[in-house]
């Protein structure tokens, strides 16, 4: 590390470090970003704009998967500042995100259209974070990247669908039945949730940090409490740690069987979908027996957890066990299957550059070739005292991410056995720690099925000044458009179902 | 007198049966599945809820959006009369072509493929030409298997060839029936969108075939195109119910008899639906572009079940 500080000091004016946080401010803001990103392979994790006293500060967040340091890089700006969405394509939506929520123009930003508040919904001018006030009553349009040509045809799909899922727009360009582009339109569901929480209590943002995306209501709630807990310096109590990851692992399991479930689905194999459905639901009855409700809400609250799961560690290791078998079973049918591995092969094929230029987590990266996981590269919780094998895969077609996915479950199992041997034998168990809220800011994080969760805090005078959650799915969803270049329309569902992103959490 | 009125039975029979066949299939893959699922007969209600329902048409749709679900619907309904049920007294028998009926099928396919296309969307226009394709596909597999029987029986006339089929013709050539059963079994999927050609259940627009054309149609417009789509698939199922299993046929004709043959046939009707519901649960769909594979299959063994027609 020592040869790279060294190299980051060539380009830097400040330079802390603590723990494992590196904060760097410089002028020379584009050099350090690809020093960081090329050279060093860093991911890029989140980017946050907020209020100083004079103008705005924007942090970009750097995770550095080799060696388990987070690099942040700041700059103050006034109204504008430098895109290079062209260098980092990571960084596209980031950058129009602030331009729609404070305001700040990015400089030759490529592809400069709104993102987050939709033109046709909310007045020009309009940028919530920066302040209320609506000046100008006239709406705009917004200008779809459509190909044209002849023989060439547009098929819009969405935002509202024939089933029961969450709102988004696809336009495909198609000649015949292969795909020739994909652009998407999301952000259908804008709740301000950044805006929501400015100036709440600490309590009340952890309620709504689980309302972002549903599914993974644990894993958010995991990362926003980390982050205050880092802030106010409370040591959690280790059996409540280990009581958070058997929870956060059931959450991934649940996820995860979801997922697997949803494949199945839509291949058209609905005996393995109806018998996996099944075995998720025996998981969200053990989440509602622990936590109280079958989603692990409000289980998580800083400095430690609210319920006591030690009474029930029989249970545990008896519906894992038996999940478990059942669970063999229909890999065992998936893996035998030609006609269910022959739809999953080759499918939705995504490029292991396409994953690190968009720096995408999660079993997409996996998958792809490119290492994601946060539970071994930046070990939180009990995770580095945990054993188990994380799978990586080269094809990054359908099959290789239902792989992972499996993997994953086959681990969580793993681990929720060891955790529970532990809680078993703790005599008096400590729920939480005491605590007193102090000022300061960070970034907490969680691994959830889909990737990290990255969550940026601050607090003033007890309130939360600042909340910028990173959802996975907002790192993964342009990942979409490329994975479905040269495959037929008919498997588009299977390859969005095999990302299975999140509309919710993409759409804060 | 007597012969109008067998016939006349055996028209609404078919007619009457076949919402439930459909529900059965529904039915038999919820209780694999796990799940209680909805009642046999909820196609009927279906059928009656939607006909109480006005009809919502796109303001892109010209008149073939009018016409169509009736043509889908009729044509159908006019094959069952060429059908025998358990009597070789069909409608009609004085014409009953098997070529003709091939066709006349074809053309319920292409007005529910011009329905799709009038409706001004994208997905309908993308069902149409999946079905057109599928169909195309399925048409010359269909008709290798009818030149088959129609050279076993020496006859295209429905009716001869299904007094022949109730003779020894399945045992006199086993391997060419065999074969063609196979066939008949590709062309009965496709027919009937089944899983592995279409997926009857999905939500998904994207993956629909069949779906995707009667995506735009509502109240009674849809309930003319799903008439149109049980009868269909219940005439796929007579077919190859009467030819492979040649029982319950009488050559007298008492209340007895018939009632006899009527219970007879239902209970065909009925294995064959479950026997293609189990099917459908053990494969996962085809890819779009594989579907030319199975079909190619399907027509390859039509073929040799034609050449070989005297094995």
């Amino acid at each position: 590390m020592k040869e790279i500080f060294d190299s980051i000091h060539y380009f830097c004016d400040e330079f802390s470090e603590d723990g494992n946080f590196v904060t760097i401010k410089t002028k020379q803001l584009k050099s350090l970003s690809l020093y960081l990103f090329r050279d060093l392979d860093c991911d890029l994790s989140n980017v946050v704009a907020l209020r100083a006293k004079d103008g705005f500060i924007i942090k970009y967040l750097y995770s550095y998967p080799k060696k388990d340091y987070f690099f942040i890089v700041w700059q103050n700006v006034q109204d504008k500042f430098e895109s290079f969405a062209d260098d980092i394509p990571a960084l596209n939506w980031f950058e129009r995100e602030i331009y729609d929520l404070f305001g700040l123009i990015p400089l030759n930003h490529p592809d400069f259209r709104a993102l987050p508040l939709h033109p046709e919904n909310y007045p020009i001018g309009f940028h919530p974070m920066q302040n209320d006030e609506i000046k100008d009553e006239n709406y705009g349009t917004y200008e779809y990247k459509d190909v044209k040509s002849e023989g060439v045809y547009t098929v819009p799909v969405g935002p509202i669908h024939a089933g029961v899922i969450e709102p988004g727009h696809f336009r495909f360009a198609m000649s015949g039945e292969p795909i020739l582009q994909l652009e998407i339109r999301h952000f259908w569901k804008h709740r301000g949730i950044e805006k929501l929480c400015e100036g709440k209590e600490i309590d009340k943002v952890l309620k709504i940090s689980q309302k972002i995306s549903g599914d993974n209501a644990l894993s958010h709630a995991l990362s926003f409490a980390m982050a205050v807990e880092k802030i106010c310096g409370i040591k959690v109590p280790s059996f409540a740690q280990y009581c958070r990851v058997i929870a956060a692992e059931l959450e991934r399991i649940s996820c995860n069987l979801s997922d697997f479930a949803g494949v199945f689905q839509d291949a058209g194999y609905s005996f393995g979908a109806s018998g996996i459905t099944a075995l998720k639901e025996d998981i969200m009855r053990l989440m509602k027996l622990l936590g109280g409700n079958r989603f692990f809400k409000d289980f998580v609250i800083i400095g430690g957890i609210s319920k006591n799961i030690k009474p029930y560690t029989k249970e545990i290791i008896a519906i894992i066990k038996q999940v478990n078998i059942t669970f063999d079973k229909y890999k065992k049918i998936m893996e035998n299957s030609s006609s269910i591995l022959e739809r999953l092969e080759t499918t939705g094929k995504i490029k292991k550059q396409t994953v690190k230029d968009l720096s995408c987590v999660g079993f997409t990266a996996s998958a792809s070739g490119r290492f994601s996981d946060f539970r071994k590269t930046h070990p939180y919780l009990i995770y580095s005292k945990l054993d188990f094998e994380t799978l990586v895969l080269d094809e990054g077609d359908v099959s290789a991410r239902v792989q992972v996915k499996l993997n994953d479950i086959k681990n969580s199992f793993k681990i929720i056995k060891i955790c529970t041997n532990y809680i078993s034998q703790v005599d008096k168990p400590k729920l939480k720690a005491r605590y007193e809220i102090k000022d300061g800011e960070e970034f907490g994080y969680a691994q959830s099925n889909r990737g990290n969760i990255v969550h940026f805090v601050k607090i003033e005078d007890n309130k939360v000044v600042r909340f910028k959650p990173r959802d996975p799915s907002f790192m993964n969803w342009q990942s979409i458009q490329f994975a479905v270049l040269g495959d037929v329309m008919g498997d588009f569902p299977l390859i969005n179902k095999s990302l299975n992103l999140s509309y919710a959490g993409n759409d804060l | 007198m007597q012969t109008f009125l067998m016939a006349l039975l055996q028209f609404f029979i078919i007619l009457i049966i076949s919402p439930f066949i459909v529900g059965l299939m529904q039915k038999t893959k919820s209780l694999v599945r796990g799940s209680v699922g909805p009642c046999v007969f909820q196609p009927y209600f279906n059928i009656l809820k939607l006909m109480q329902k006005e009809v919502v048409l796109s303001n892109q749709s010209s008149y073939i959006s009018i016409i169509a679900p009736y043509i889908v619907a009729v044509v159908p309904i006019t094959v069952a009369g060429f059908l025998p049920v358990f009597d070789s007294n069909t409608l009609m028998s004085f014409s009953g072509d098997i070529i003709a009926m091939v066709y006349i099928l074809a053309l319920g396919t292409f007005f529910l493929a011009l329905f799709g296309f009038d409706q001004g969307s994208s997905f309908g226009g993308l069902g149409s030409s999946r079905e057109m394709t599928v169909a195309s596909l399925a048409e010359p597999a269909f008709i290798m298997v009818i030149f088959t029987f129609a050279l076993q029986s020496n006859s295209t006339n429905i009716s001869h060839i299904f007094d022949s089929m109730r003779g020894d013709i399945f045992f006199n050539y086993p391997v060419s029936s065999t074969l063609a059963l196979m066939a008949l079994y590709f062309v009965t999927l496709a027919e009937a969108g089944r899983i592995p050609i279409d997926n009857p259940e999905t939500h998904l627009e994207l993956t629909m075939i069949h779906e995707a054309m009667i995506l735009d149609a509502s109240g009674r417009n849809l309930a003319l195109l799903e008439i149109g789509s049980f009868v269909k698939t219940t005439i796929f199922l007579t077919l190859f119910s009467n030819i492979f299993m040649p029982l319950g046929f009488y050559d007298t004709n008492t209340i007895w008899t018939i009632g006899f043959s009527i219970f007879i046939y239902f209970i065909k009707m009925s294995t064959l639906g479950v026997i293609i519901a189990i099917g459908e649960l053990t494969l996962a769909k085809l890819r779009y572009f594989r579907i030319s594979d199975a079909m190619m299959f399907g027509f390859v063994l039509a073929l040799i079940s034609m050449v070989t027609y005297r094995l």
